[in-house]
């Protein structure tokens, strides 16, 4: 599902990363690990397409969703409305220039809110829930926009342990019905625990 | 442990240092250009003789007031609506995050003429074009807010954070739909704010617009100044400062929750 060859990943005229080959298969969740500064999220811009890479090749699905670290989830909107926001790409862009879609994305946004335990504070504005539900909201609207790739830079850092695996639950479900799904953790107990492997690029830029 | 370094004079100074210092610079420069009458005169006195026949003001006069209160109001309110309307599309094509530089510059340096001109000109121009009658007022206060209300709005696209705008492109969002779920509900709320604020604004400026003849109640004030009736001058004006007040109170309130 995403192959890449040869990858190169620069940053103010430094390399991150070089010389780096990864794929991942349809069905697989793949945690990315490494110190701070190796790289990590510059691979993952790279791949989503905000970022060129300096060399090297992505063969990528078309369908691509990738959650920030920054989640950037609009303060003003309610909690629910954000997360439907994840429907737009299957919206016509001048239809939801006026509302946010219909009936059954308003059902599987409501579905990933029940699966994360965000129902409670639903209605409530972005500005005015905790980091966590936010963390939560960013990754329920990654998982109802859906696609053939999914990228998910550190979804779980403001997590508590529960919490965290329970969330990784939900990427892996993804997973299992046909997404590959490629994931930035910090904790490698959670990696070893919820995804099928792991890479550590402070291994690969320094192999 | 080490000295931290001391700092020089020239290191010192920074640029608000520097400017606080031009600007008492330029205020020595300006004073002596100042002038008076010339003439001998006890300003105090002409000023408490001047203000002594405002009091006590004749309330026999509200009534009409009130009626050109109510024809102010409305002056404000249609052309702060108006001035919202037209200034959206102007305030978009304003700023670098939505439209080339090529359509920025000129629409600003419009935008820069249309505030140029202040709401009596307007008002003198837009009597002049459909006569004396409150739509000069709204025509005159709509091309006087719309200048201001484009820049704050464009200034609000500007500082808007570019992380919702962002997140939604990566999901796989179009522009405009990034646009509209992304950056509008980030600015939403100081348009309205500032929307608020042109309609307080406009209601002191439609009450002054009349003096020129176009409508409210700057005709009442400008009447009273010209019989030299100012014990009813000053109830025109304590009816203004209420009205006011209860906008500049109910305004901050409203504002405060817009943006909270």
């Amino acid at each position: 599902m995403l192959t890449v060859a040869g990858l190169g990943v620069q940053r103010g005229g430094t390399w991150l990363l070089r010389g780096l080959d990864l794929a991942v298969a349809a069905g697989e969740m793949v945690a990315v690990l490494g110190p701070s500064g190796c790289g990590k999220t510059s691979l993952l811009r790279t791949l989503a397409g905000l970022d060129q890479p300096g060399e090297g090749t992505v063969a990528k699905p078309q369908s691509t969703a990738f959650l920030l670290q920054d989640h950037g989830l609009p303060g003003d909107l309610s909690l629910f409305d954000a997360v439907r926001t994840g429907c737009l790409p299957r919206q016509r862009a001048l239809r939801s220039l006026f509302a946010l879609p219909g009936a059954s994305e308003r059902r599987r946004a409501w579905h990933e809110l029940e699966a994360l335990g965000l129902t409670g504070c639903a209605r409530r504005k972005i500005r005015h829930v905790s980091g966590g539900e936010r963390q939560r909201a960013a990754l329920a609207r990654l998982l109802v926009a859906g696609g053939d790739l999914l990228l998910a830079d550190e979804p779980v850092a403001n997590l508590d342990g529960a919490a965290a695996v329970l969330a990784l639950g939900r990427l892996r479900a993804a997973a299992e019905s046909g997404a590959a799904v490629l994931v930035v953790l910090h904790q490698p107990e959670l990696a070893h625990r919820c995804c099928n492997r792991s890479i550590d690029l402070g291994v690969v830029r320094d192999g | 442990m080490g000295e931290p370094p001391r700092l020089g004079w020239q290191q010192r100074l920074d640029l608000q240092t520097v400017a606080g210092l031009a600007c008492l610079v330029l205020v020595a420069a300006a004073l002596p250009g100042i002038h008076d009458s010339g003439r001998d005169l006890d300003h105090w006195a002409n000023l408490t003789r001047f203000f002594g026949r405002f009091f006590p003001p004749d309330w026999s006069v509200l009534p009409q007031i009130g009626a050109a209160l109510v024809e102010t109001a409305r002056i404000a309110v249609v052309a702060t609506a108006c001035a919202t309307v037209l200034s959206l599309p102007l305030a978009l094509a304003a700023t670098r995050r939505i439209s080339p530089l090529w359509v920025v510059m000129p629409v600003r340096l419009l935008l820069n003429v249309v505030r140029t001109i202040p709401s009596l000109i307007w008002a003198l121009l837009a009597v002049a074009v459909v006569g004396a009658n409150s739509l000069a007022g709204v025509i005159a206060l709509t091309g006087y807010s719309l200048g201001y209300l484009a820049k704050f709005f464009s200034e609000a696209v500007d500082s808007a954070g570019q992380g919702p705008i962002t997140a939604l492109r990566a999901l796989g969002a179009s522009r405009l739909q990034a646009f509209r779920w992304g950056l509008w509900p980030e600015v939403r709320p100081l348009l309205a704010s500032h929307a608020l604020w042109m309609l307080e604004y406009n209601v002191r400026s439609a009450a002054i617009i009349g003096y020129v003849g176009a409508g409210g109640i700057g005709l009442h004030l400008h009447t009273y100044q010209e019989y030299a009736q100012w014990d009813r001058f000053c109830t025109v004006l304590l009816c203004i400062l209420a009205v006011v007040t209860v906008l500049d109170v109910a305004g901050g309130w409203l504002r405060r929750r817009l943006t909270s």
